[in-house]
């Protein structure tokens, strides 16, 4: 299972702007290999199931023409730097094939994305989705790390339903599967979800094995909650195989190095024309070395040497979960069920070689099938539940995929501030939908965006960036931002004085869920907190 | 590579990221003494980020990497010039879960409540309750056990360590004045989770054990409780 996320980052007060790169590199380097890879599958004939979700963010973005427009000129000018690089390294082999590799890739993705997709590569997913091999799933509005929110469920409900609103919007049908950002799940949850309509979702580790009882199948079997939620545990070994970055399969020598760019290797006066300003460097896609070991001292990167490990590493996959299987088998009761998720952008963008590894999971598993080796079967969830297994009662508690399984990463000294104004925001809201409870023209529209920067300022990015003390000041800005806004509109709206033009600029600014109706914000009053008794 | 990349920068370059990671430096330091300086606090922040995340968030964060602003004195984009209330003059207080064993609660007090304690020549200081309770279904507080823990009128947010985990918690702000206290606010109510397999005390089967043994534990940070009998078939 792959679930793509990014948040939104979408700046048209700027001509360029460094974060929308999230986006470029994760089109460059994950979404469209891995629709390529597969065409490929497709055409080999060789069969294979996935379950995906893509986030509302960034399903917004993919098919955002203003995005789209300013991917295609990233492409065009990361182009430009390959024929300037084709040039400088044209005495030194090794080096020459790496820019032709990364040339021929920039290429093919604008020609995919225009002529394949139509500027729309959910389609590729949607048609792999209709034919059943892809098994999409939706998730929530903005990314939000719902247990974080739980004294608020109608914001959960809300979130949730505009992320399977969203989903129908960009594929047409219902969702049967959702997926909780990072495994957020607690207690009370699945009343939620399926009230909603959704039948079943991926859950941490703990979730289940620190669940109400002991899970009888291990990890190794959905379990059903008392609403009648069918919560999937993530398997904890195929994770450390493929998400390790010290010993999991991406660390092999022979793959390309994420941190070796050109961007922060050559004189700036050569880069300067391709990384910020001029003068700031910055990743350009440009990696030309390998993994190697733990060495400054690295080894050109060779695609040929690495994509034979990639099969190998596809094998070793496979046969490490046999084996795993057969020891399952032995103890418990039904067939071993191990679920795998992944950040989709894992592959790709930090394990370049991602994306074949996949298409070789595939290849590989056909092949042992084949050869009477062993035979796992690659299914989805819902193809899994249809079979009609009887699963264990028990409730999941309250856990995430996150450091330590619970919720530290998005609840610490560098991100808790954050709650006091986004609960704020919440209960303002819901004064405003008192007040203003149904609403037309310029006020729905200030009503409509204060709910737009309500959802948005939950984003699970932006505590986890604050944790993570990456990209920090961007990150505060946009808590801030969002918060800021909402405010100045609550308190617009209090004065009964809406500012249009400022207001059509954040609009501008924020088109994501273009039909939003303020009122599916709205607060029961026995949601708040404020109704506890004192 | 952090060392190359230190040393193509200015020194009032070097100075700024100095500034910026509080490195205490010397007026007077030489331009290569600050660069080792920067090494060793760079390499630092960066084992400690490593070691405090596990394999999907340091993925995750490579999400969010296009530059790396440890050793980038130069962070472009937008300022950060806009304000957002410091407090609001309400008098609430909410209780957060973090993990088995620490909550996080914020509260506000209302702007008259603040004055009033502020100029009161009786005020005892504020007071966090922390209430575990009986049953978490119930509205009506049957309180097993509580503490208490001061806090002054500049607080407004505390990590509250869980003494017991699986565990109806609720936390009250309590206000002492003129000898009397006053209950200002009552937070939601938050169950810890639980950290221990066999949450109902009760021996695990063998074949639960070795099952369990069989789901990774040694990849989670899970209590395994040693009577239930996993530590021998980890042993194994």
């Amino acid at each position: 299972m792959l679930q793509a996320h990014l948040p939104l980052v979408r700046h048209p007060e700027y001509d360029r702007f460094l974060e929308e790169r999230w986006f470029f590199e994760a089109l460059s380097e994950t979404y469209l290999p891995l629709l390529r890879e597969l065409r490929t599958l497709e055409r080999e004939q060789v069969p294979f199931r996935l379950a995906m979700s893509f986030s509302p963010t960034l399903s917004f973005m993919l098919t955002d023409d203003f995005l789209l427009d300013r991917y295609r000129a990233h492409l065009e000018r990361s182009l430009h730097l390959a024929e300037r690089e084709l040039d400088r390294t044209a005495d030194s082999l090794p080096f020459r094939r790496n820019v032709e590799m990364y040339q021929n890739l920039l290429e093919q993705n604008l020609v995919d994305l225009d002529d394949i997709y139509g500027g729309n590569i959910l389609r590729g997913f949607d048609y792999f989705s209709k034919k059943g091999w892809i098994e999409m799933l939706a998730t929530s509005a903005t990314h939000a790390f719902l247990p974080n929110y739980r004294n608020y469920p109608e914001i959960v409900r809300a979130q949730i339903e505009l992320g399977i609103d969203q989903f129908h919007a960009a594929f047409g049908t219902a969702a049967t599967g959702f997926w909780l950002p990072e495994c957020g799940y607690y207690e009370g949850l699945d009343d939620i979800l399926v009230r909603m309509g959704v039948e079943y979702t991926v859950g941490a580790s703990h979730s289940v094995l620190l669940g109400s009882r002991v899970p009888r199948n291990g990890l190794y079997a959905p379990v059903r909650t008392r609403a009648g939620l069918a919560v999937f545990p993530r398997d904890a070994y195929t994770a450390q195989w493929v998400w390790s970055s010290e010993h999991g399969y991406p660390a092999d020598p022979s793959y390309r190095e994420f941190y070796r760019d050109i961007g922060h290797d050559l004189p700036l006066d050569y880069i300067g024309p391709f990384v910020q300003d001029g003068e700031v460097r910055i990743d350009t896609g440009f990696k030309y070395y390998a993994i190697t070991g733990d060495t400054d001292d690295k080894m050109p990167y060779e695609p040929d040497r690495a994509r034979e490990r990639v099969r190998e590493h596809a094998r070793d996959f496979l046969e490490r979960q046999t084996a795993h299987t057969e020891r399952l088998k032995r103890e418990i009761e039904a067939e071993p069920v191990i679920m795998s998720p992944y950040d989709a952008e894992l592959f790709g963008h930090w394990w370049f070689e991602g994306p074949q590894w996949i298409g070789d999971l595939f290849r590989v598993a056909q092949e042992m099938c084949e050869n009477g080796d062993s035979c796992i079967t690659m299914t989805t969830p819902a193809a899994y539940l249809r079979g009609g297994d009887t699963l264990q009662v028990l409730e999941p508690g309250y856990s995430s995929w996150g450091s330590r399984g619970y919720g530290e990463v998005w609840l610490d000294g560098s991100n808790d501030w954050i709650y006091r104004h986004t609960h704020m925001a919440i209960e303002r809201m819901g004064e405003l939908i008192a007040r203003f409870p149904s609403e037309t023209g310029l006020k729905k529209r200030a009503l409509d965006q204060a709910a737009r920067e309500v959802l948005l300022s939950q984003a699970s990015d932006w505590p986890f960036i604050l944790n993570a003390q990456t990209v920090v000041p961007y990150a505060r800005r946009r808590i801030k931002e969002h918060l800021h806004n909402f405010t100045r509109i609550y308190e617009e709206l209090s004065r009964g004085n809406v500012g249009t033009e400022w207001l059509t600029t954040l609009e501008k600014k924020t088109p994501i869920f273009p039909n939003l109706d303020y009122t599916v914000l709205r607060l029961h009053a026995s949601d708040t907190m404020r109704r506890v008794l004192i | 590579m952090i060392r190359k990349r230190l040393e193509e920068l200015s020194f009032e370059a070097l100075l700024q990221l100095g500034a910026r990671n509080d490195l205490d430096v010397d007026p007077d330091i030489e331009r290569e003494e600050l660069i080792e300086a920067l090494v060793d606090t760079i390499t630092e922040i960066r084992r400690e980020r490593d070691a405090r995340t596990n394999a999907p968030g340091k993925i995750e964060q490579m999400k969010f990497v296009v530059r790396y602003d440890d050793v980038n004195p130069k962070i472009p984009g937008p300022s950060d010039d806009l304000t957002i209330p410091e407090e609001y003059s309400t008098t609430r207080i909410a209780l957060m879960l973090r993990d088995p064993q620490w909550a996080y609660t914020y509260w506000d007090l209302a702007a008259g409540k603040r004055a009033e304690y502020e100029h009161s020549d009786r005020f005892d200081g504020l007071y966090l309750r922390v209430l575990q309770l009986e049953d978490d279904r119930d509205e009506e507080l049957q309180i097993s056990d509580s503490f208490e823990i001061p806090v002054t009128l500049a607080d407004s947010c505390w990590y509250i360590h869980l003494p017991r985990q699986n565990a109806p918690y609720r936390i009250q702000l309590i206000g002492k004045n003129y000898h009397r206290r006053e209950l200002l606010a009552v937070s939601n109510r938050v169950r810890s989770p639980r950290i221990s397999l066999a949450a109902n005390g009760d021996p695990l089967s063998e074949r639960e054990r070795r099952v369990l043994a069989l789901c990774g534990l040694e990849f989670l940070d899970v209590n395994v409780p040693f009577d239930a009998g996993l530590d021998r078939i980890f042993r194994l």
